[in-house]
C-alpha cells in the first residue's frame, strides 16, 4: 500500500537576513565596548574605493589611530597600497563571495587591537548590489560612485542608495569628459535618502576632500563621545 | 549576486523549523522576496536547488511570493504601490516617500510530513 504522508503547514516568519544580523549585532558590541567607528565603504568596481582610502588614511593618520580591513577582490594588492601608507590592514579572503558579511568581519577583528583604534574602514568587495543587504555591525555605509558610472546609478540600484549615510561622487576631475549630470544623479539619490550627505570629490586632484574628511572627522567624534556617557 | 547566500540562509531556517516539529521531512517552502531586497528570484530558486540536496529539504518545493514596493506619502496622504525606480509619491511626486512594505525577505511557512505521520 502506498503510504501517503499528510504535510502539515507551519507558519515561520523567519528573516533571511537574520543570521547576519545577529552576527552584525556582536561586532557592534566590540566595536561600541571598544570606542571604535566603523565605516563600510561600499561602491561599484573601481569606483575608486582604495584611492579615496588611502589620502583618507594621509590626511587623517596625523591625529587618530585608524586601521583597514580589505575585503574587496578586484585588485589584489590593495592591501599592499594600503599598507605602504604605515596602517594596519587585513584584507579578507572572501572565497569569491560577492559582498563582506558580518562572519567574516568578525574573524578579521582577530588582527586588530580595538582598544588601540579611532577608527576602522572597511572596503567592502566592489559590488553596487549585494553589499548593501549585509550589515557588518558599521556605524556608516558610505557610498562611492564615481561619474564614468553613469547618473542612473540610484534609480537602478536603490537599496545601496537608501542604507548609505554619506555619498561621495567621486573623479569629479573627469566630468568634462563624460556624459554624467551631477545634479540629476543627487537629486535621485537624494529621493531615495533625505539625509544622505553627498561630496563632489577627486581623489585624483583632492578637489572636495576637505569636506569629506571634516564630515568623518565629526563621526569619530560622535562615537567617542558615545563612549564616555 | 548573493543569492546563494540567501539560499543558505533559507536552508538553515527550514531545517530549524523542521526540528522544532519533529519534521523528518519539509516537502514545501515559502518564501517573500520584497521588490527592494535585491534578490533575484529566478537566482535563488537555482541556488535553492543546486543546495538542498542531503538536507532535510532535499525534496522540498520553493515557493516565492515576490512583493511589490508600497509606499506612503506624507505631504499628500497617498499610501500605494509604486515601480522601485521611481523616485517619490506617485501621486503628487513629492519625496520622499516611506516604504510600507517591499524589503522583506523571509521563509513565511514550511510544509512538513511529521515523524509519525501515516496514511489512512
Ligand atoms: N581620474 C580619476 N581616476 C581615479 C579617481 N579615483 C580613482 N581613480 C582611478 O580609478 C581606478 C580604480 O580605483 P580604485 O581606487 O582601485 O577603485 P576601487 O576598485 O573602488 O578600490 C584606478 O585606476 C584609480 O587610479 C579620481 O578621482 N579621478
Ligand atoms: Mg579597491
Ligand atoms: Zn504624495
Amino acid at each position: 500500500m502506498l503510504e501517503l504522508h499528510d504535510a502539515e503547514e507551519i507558519p515561520v516568519g523567519a528573516d533571511l537576513l537574520a543570521t547576519n544580523a545577529k552576527a552584525a549585532l556582536h561586532n557592534r558590541e566590540h566595536f561600541l565596548g571598544h570606542g571604535v567607528y566603523v565605516l563600510n565603504l561600499m561602491s561599484g568596481p573601481g569606483a575608486g574605493k582604495t584611492t579615496l582610502l588611502e589620502r583618507t588614511l594621509d590626511a587623517l593618520a596625523p591625529r587618530y589611530r585608524l586601521a583597514v580591513i580589505e575585503g574587496d577582490v578586484q585588485t589584489r594588492h590593495d592591501a599592499d597600497r594600503i599598507a605602504r601608507h604605515g596602517v594596519p590592514v587585513h584584507q579578507i579572503n572572501t572565497g569569491g563571495a560577492c559582498h563582506l558579511d558580518a562572519r567574516l568581519v568578525h574573524q578579521a577583528l582577530d588582527h586588530f587591537e580595538l582598544g588601540a583604534l579611532d577608527a576602522l574602514i572597511i572596503e567592502n568587495v566592489g559590488n553596487l548590489v549585494c553589499p548593501a543587504e549585509f550589515d557588518l555591525g558599521e556605524h556608516d555605509k558610505v557610498m562611492v560612485l564615481s561619474v564614468t558610472e553613469g547618473h542612473d546609478k540610484p534609480q537602478k540600484y536603490p537599496v545601496m542608495f537608501h542604507a548609505a549615510r554619506a555619498l561621495l561622487l567621486n573623479k569629479m576631475d573627469l566630468l568634462p569628459h563624460v556624459d554624467f549630470d551631477v545634479a540629476y544623479a543627487e537629486r535621485a539619490a537624494r529621493a531615495l535618502n533625505l539625509d544622505l550627505e553627498i561630496f563632489r570629490v577627486s581623489a585624483r586632484s583632492g578637489e572636495g576632500l576637505d569636506a569629506w574628511y571634516r564630515w568623518l572627522e565629526a563621526r569619530i567624534g560622535k562615537a567617542q563621545r558615545h563612549l564616555d556617557h | 549576486m548573493h543569492e546563494a547566500s540567501i539560499a543558505e540562509a533559507l536552508l538553515e531556517q527550514i531545517a530549524e523549523a523542521a526540528l522544532r516539529h519533529g519534521a523528518r521531512r519539509v516537502v514545501g517552502a515559502r518564501v517573500a522576496v520584497g521588490a527592494l531586497s535585491a534578490v533575484e528570484p529566478q537566482a535563488l530558486a537555482f541556488a535553492f536547488e543546486v543546495m538542498r540536496a542531503g538536507t532535510v529539504a532535499a525534496a522540498c518545493e520553493l515557493v516565492i511570493e515576490e512583493r511589490p514596493l508600497v509606499v506612503s506619502c506624507a505631504a499628500c496622504g497617498h499610501s500605494g504601490p509604486q515601480d522601485p525606480r521611481e523616485p517619490g509619491c506617485p501621486r503628487c511626486q513629492a519625496v520622499p516617500v516611506s516604504v510600507v512594505s517591499g524589503r522583506e525577505l523571509c521563509l513565511v511557512s514550511v510544509d512538513v510530513e511529521d515523524d509519525d505521520a501515516r496514511a489512512t
